[in-house]
């Protein structure tokens, strides 16, 4: 290869290095979050003597903890990835004068709590969909980031207390949102804020966006407000049917475990859309044991509505949560999307 | 699923960078001068407890370091920044 350097020599003293990278790589494909999260930790010790791997560490775990919290917790298509943008005076002009906003870190790893709540107090308004800001008010969809902010923090108590400082600050003087964020945090308990609310309220935005309509916002409330009875089994006939969600849920109980008990779940949702017939979407949920009887339950509703001359699209979630303040249960959610067919 | 990652781009300063941008921008005697406050909550600012500048109107303003003042700033911003005007149906 090189003058008195065969590559078989060059490979021989390289082994070492070219089977660290191999490796490196493997582990990166394999496990990447684990990978980052070394990497992360690797750079906040290097920045004892580089500034530059402080400015590093900081964006790397600014980065990772709302990318990474996002898709673990928020099961959406698009996530936010937060990305700090250091800058010498002249380009930060630049950057102040397109984004209206420069933020200054400070030195030292004390303030590595501080310096995260910074950059992520920052992209606050930014971390849903431009969409769901245009469609509905603004307040709302704010309630809303600042409790998943809130959420994607949870392992860091400083960066929670700073991002709670703001939420307290701005609640103040508005018993309504304070009541909205309180709904939305025992929603979330039962993962209904991620795997309901978002999915059903970004769907909406995409259809609706850039048009925006005040009655809108009674639909979100009325959503949230549905899913917060749910969630507490304060509500009888948990249907809403406006102008932007027409969406039914079916809880299913003990009782229901054999083919012919569930009838009257299949009867509730035949009612339902009796009552409204433009009924768009059908929730069916379950706890434990009651799972098995709730699959059961979905495949007799999907030939029911098939009968019925409906398109059924379904998807299903099976995953660990809380349910009625018990952590580690098992649930499910299965959302059958109707269509009717012309 | 797939997910799609959608870049919020933080732009950001060192400490050490900071009296170079508040000389570009005018505002380093007011903070040197302990003239300068904070546009949100009013405190008196120093070189140590700015947190932020904003662009509002065209014309800088400083931020302290409280994060309900980030905070807040970055939704003052982000409302004056929402270029598109929803139609309203």
């Amino acid at each position: 290869m090189f003058e008195g350097f065969s590559l078989a020599e060059f490979l021989e003293r390289c082994g070492f290095l070219i089977t660290g990278f191999i490796i490196f790589l493997l582990l990166y494909i394999f496990y990447p979050e684990k990978v980052e999260r070394i990497a992360t930790h690797l750079l906040w010790v290097f920045s004892y003597f580089s500034g530059w791997a402080e400015r590093r560490a900081i964006s790397q775990e600014v980065e990772y903890i709302v990318s990474t919290s996002f898709v673990k917790n928020y099961h959406l298509e698009e996530v936010p990835r937060i990305v700090v943008k250091w800058g010498e005076e002249d380009e930060a002009i630049l950057d102040l004068k397109k984004s209206m906003l420069l933020i200054v870190l400070r030195r030292g790893r004390k303030l590595r709590y501080e310096n995260i709540a910074k950059a992520i107090l920052k992209a606050l308004p930014e971390l849903l969909a431009p969409e769901m800001k245009v469609v509905y008010d603004p307040r709302l969809v704010e309630c809303l980031s600042a409790h998943m902010a809130r959420n994607l923090v949870k392992d860091s108590q400083p960066i929670v207390t700073a991002i709670n400082e703001f939420v307290a600050s701005e609640l103040e003087k508005d018993e309504e949102l304070r009541k909205i964020v309180s709904m939305l945090v025992e929603i979330d308990d039962e993962s209904f804020l991620s795997r309901i609310l978002l999915p059903e309220l970004i769907e909406v935005a995409k259809i609706r966006y850039p048009h925006r309509d005040p009655q809108i916002d009674d639909d979100f409330l009325n959503l949230v407000k549905t899913l917060h009875s749910i969630v507490r089994g304060e509500i009888s006939e948990p249907i809403i049917c406006g102008k932007y969600f027409r969406i039914l849920f079916v809880r299913v109980a003990r009782p229901e475990k054999v083919e012919a008990m569930l009838l009257p779940h299949v009867q509730f949702v035949k009612h339902s859309l009796n009552k409204c017939p433009a009924m768009e979407t059908v929730y069916v949920l379950a706890a434990k044991r009651n799972i098995a009887a709730a699959k059961a339950l979905r495949m007799l509703l999907e030939r029911e509505l098939r009968d019925m001359g409906m398109k059924v699209k379904i998807s299903e979630q099976e995953y660990t949560g809380t349910y009625r303040g018990k952590p580690h249960t098992k649930l499910y959610i299965c959302k059958l999307k109707m269509e009717k067919i012309t | 699923m797939r997910v799609r990652f959608r870049d919020v781009v933080v732009p950001a300063i060192g400490e050490d960078v900071l009296p170079r941008v508040l000389r570009k921008l005018g505002l380093y005697d007011d903070v040197a001068g302990n003239m300068a406050v904070c546009y949100i909550c009013g405190e008196p600012l120093s070189l140590d407890t700015i947190g932020a500048i904003a662009m509002l109107n065209d014309k800088p303003v400083l931020i302290c370091n409280k994060s309900s003042c980030i905070g807040k700033a970055a939704l003052l911003i982000s409302k004056s920044q929402s270029s598109t005007t929803p139609k309203v149906s």
